[in-house]
């Protein structure tokens, strides 16, 4: 059962074929079994996530269920403030750290019924693409436990591909959603900008940061992220809108619906990469969709003005961690300032450092507006350069990643071949767009994702597409080995 | 690194290589930027960052471009509005919860090093 999706989960429990506890319990044995082999989790909290079993149980006794979601077992990144339970954002500096409060997509998913059976391996603080930058541990891919699972929600990513969850939370700064997800063959999806509140979610940038589902299959990733996503007055910058039903185009025709395949995506692109991506295309097509090539002007600037903007919104909001109030305090400090500084120096690791680095220096006075202002500069033609492609189409259709997932250690001493495997999926946060990621097709044994990218609030479209794209072939339903 | 054909004039061509020469991070203003960033780095580390910093830092030249410059700096990826609240507390008294995460505690005061001697 734990191979079921959530809408084939949701329909036992309904006939009450099987309990939630069981079901609980199920996962929680199959994940202390894998735990030691992929280090997806950094904790897992059986006792809370039985009693929640146990009172979904009470409530589908009573008839009064909360949803599809309720009774299901899934876990959160642990970057997500879970009041009670250590949220660590997989650093040194907050290995301690017990939120008083959770975040406001953990009370969602809470309010929906949903189990949480632990908190999720990641790169410190999000940042990074490989979950090799976790405190706790590199995590490894299931589909080979060589390989790095993506990062940053690589726990995320890893633990639902392995099944040991059946969703799971993520974030997507630069596509810590998408990257992992297309590493470990799932469906991951960041929504537009202000869809999921910041609420309770550990900063890393600010105004790039979004919540967003990793499940098996698009269906699943629609259904999470109508219980996920929410007006918040605690998030100053959550959209005050509606939010549609997310599932409401899951099966809406294509006729009429235009993809762009950008031309830059697929300039220097591997091969096998640029093949699968183009038998995707062509399973558009017979759905119905019309295929087109655009452009998609200004690629060529998304590394740069990403990890400017990230590394500056990344050096403030860090900045809070100072040993002082809570978090990780140096010993025997001779005076404020090397308190400060100590105790930022012995728990940040070196991702981390080289970020606030890079975004102090290009905030700081006499470089300001060489390198900040510029890349704002450059996400404003990041931004009009969208714009014009969505002129020409309704979705734009590309890879995830340049490539499968990459050996653990291969990447991890050149930051700038790290970077720039972020090519294809930071434009879609600089620009506050919806984007999604799907398993497309394998190279070898790994699987291989495909990207699409929307206009603001097409979420639902994104979601149709992925969907009647599974509907059409089994690529996302291929297990990995250690699953037998 | 470009060729000085793909520049879009001249002048964004000097200027690139220019400033690259003057913004080279050595030791020096590395010690700096950490000592602004609040981290305390010894020399090794100042050295083995010193020498990613400068290839990230050739990395953003792609930003060099006059048609970029000419462009409005963008905050807000929809461009929306900072939502301000009022002004009025709703969060009720959270010490004794927050005071649990704190390092150094003494009778409800959060403990750091002297500051004035």
């Amino acid at each position: 059962m734990i191979k079921s999706s959530i809408t084939e989960l949701a329909q036992q429990l309904e006939n009450k074929s099987i309990s939630s506890v069981e079901l609980t319990r199920a996962f929680l044995a199959h994940a202390q079994t894998l735990n030691p082999k992929i280090n997806a989790f950094i904790r897992l909290t059986e006792e809370s996530a039985l009693k929640a079993a146990q009172a979904s149980d009470e409530r589908r006794a009573k008839n009064e269920t909360k949803g599809v979601l309720d009774g299901i077992p899934m876990a959160h990144k642990d970057l997500f403030c879970t009041q009670g339970i250590p949220t660590t954002a997989a650093s040194k500096m907050l290995e301690h750290f017990v939120p008083s409060y959770s975040a406001t997509i953990v009370e969602n998913l809470a309010q929906a019924g949903a189990v949480m059976l632990g908190k999720l391996s990641m790169d410190e603080f999000a940042m990074g693409s490989s979950n090799e930058r976790s405190y706790f541990g590199a995590v490894r891919n299931p589909w080979d436990e060589d390989c790095v699972p993506g990062g940053s929600s690589g726990g995320s990513a890893a633990a639902v591909a392995a099944r040991m969850v059946c969703y799971a939370t993520g974030s997507d700064t630069g596509g810590s959603i998408r990257q992992p997800a297309a590493y470990c063959g799932v469906t991951g999806i960041k929504p537009t900008y202000g869809t999921c509140s910041r609420w309770g979610m550990i900063a890393f940038a600010s105004s790039l940061d979004q919540a967003g589902p990793i499940a098996q299959n698009a269906q699943d990733c629609a259904l999470v992220l109508n219980a996920m996503a929410s007006f918040d007055p605690k998030d100053s910058t959550s959209y005050q809108g509606e939010r549609p039903d997310f599932t409401e185009l899951l099966n809406a025709p294509l006729k009429g619906v235009t993809i762009g395949l950008p031309k830059e995506f697929f300039n220097g692109l591997d091969a096998q990469m640029a093949e699968i991506i183009m038998q995707c295309a062509k399973v558009y097509e017979s759905l119905g969709a019309s295929i087109k090539e655009i452009s998609l002007k200004q690629t060529d600037i998304a590394i740069a003005t990403y990890y400017l903007i990230a590394s500056a919104e990344a050096s403030s909001n860090l900045s809070r961690y100072d040993g002082v109030r809570y978090g990780y305090r140096a010993q025997d400090c001779k005076d404020l300032e090397d308190l400060y500084r100590r105790s930022r120096s012995e728990a940040f690791g070196d991702e981390v450092k080289r970020r606030i680095m890079i975004g102090t220096y290009a905030l700081s006075a006499g470089y300001y507006d060489a390198y900040y202002e510029q890349a704002r500069r450059g996400r404003r033609a990041i931004l009009n350069s969208f714009k014009e492609a969505f002129n020409a189409c309704d979705v734009i259709l590309g890879p995830t990643t340049p490539s499968p997932a990459f050996k653990l250690g291969a990447q991890v001493d050149d930051p700038v071949a790290m970077f720039l495997g972020d090519l294809y999926t930071v434009s879609a946060n600089l620009a506050g767009l919806p984007a999604l990621s799907h398993p497309a097709g394998m190279i070898g044994d790994l699987p291989v994702g495909a990207q699409l990218i929307g206009a603001h609030f097409s979420e639902a479209r994104l979601l149709g597409l992925a969907h009647q794209f599974q509907q059409a072939n089994d690529i996302h339903l291929k297990l990995p080995n250690l699953l037998g | 690194m470009k060729f000085a054909a793909e520049y879009d004039t001249f002048t964004a061509f000097f200027f690139h290589f220019f400033y690259i020469a003057m913004n080279t991070l050595n030791t020096q203003s590395l010690e700096n930027v950490a000592k602004l960033a609040k981290l305390a780095l010894n020399e090794q580390q100042l050295n083995a960052l010193g020498g990613d910093l400068n290839k990230i830092f050739e990395l953003f030249s792609a930003l060099n471009k006059e048609e970029i410059s000419a462009l409005a700096p963008l905050a807000h990826p929809l461009e929306a509005k900072q939502r301000l609240r009022a002004d009025v507390s709703v969060q009720k008294d959270m010490h004794p919860a927050l005071e649990e995460n704190a390092p150094d505690l003494e009778d409800g005061f959060i403990l750091v090093p002297k500051v004035i001697e």
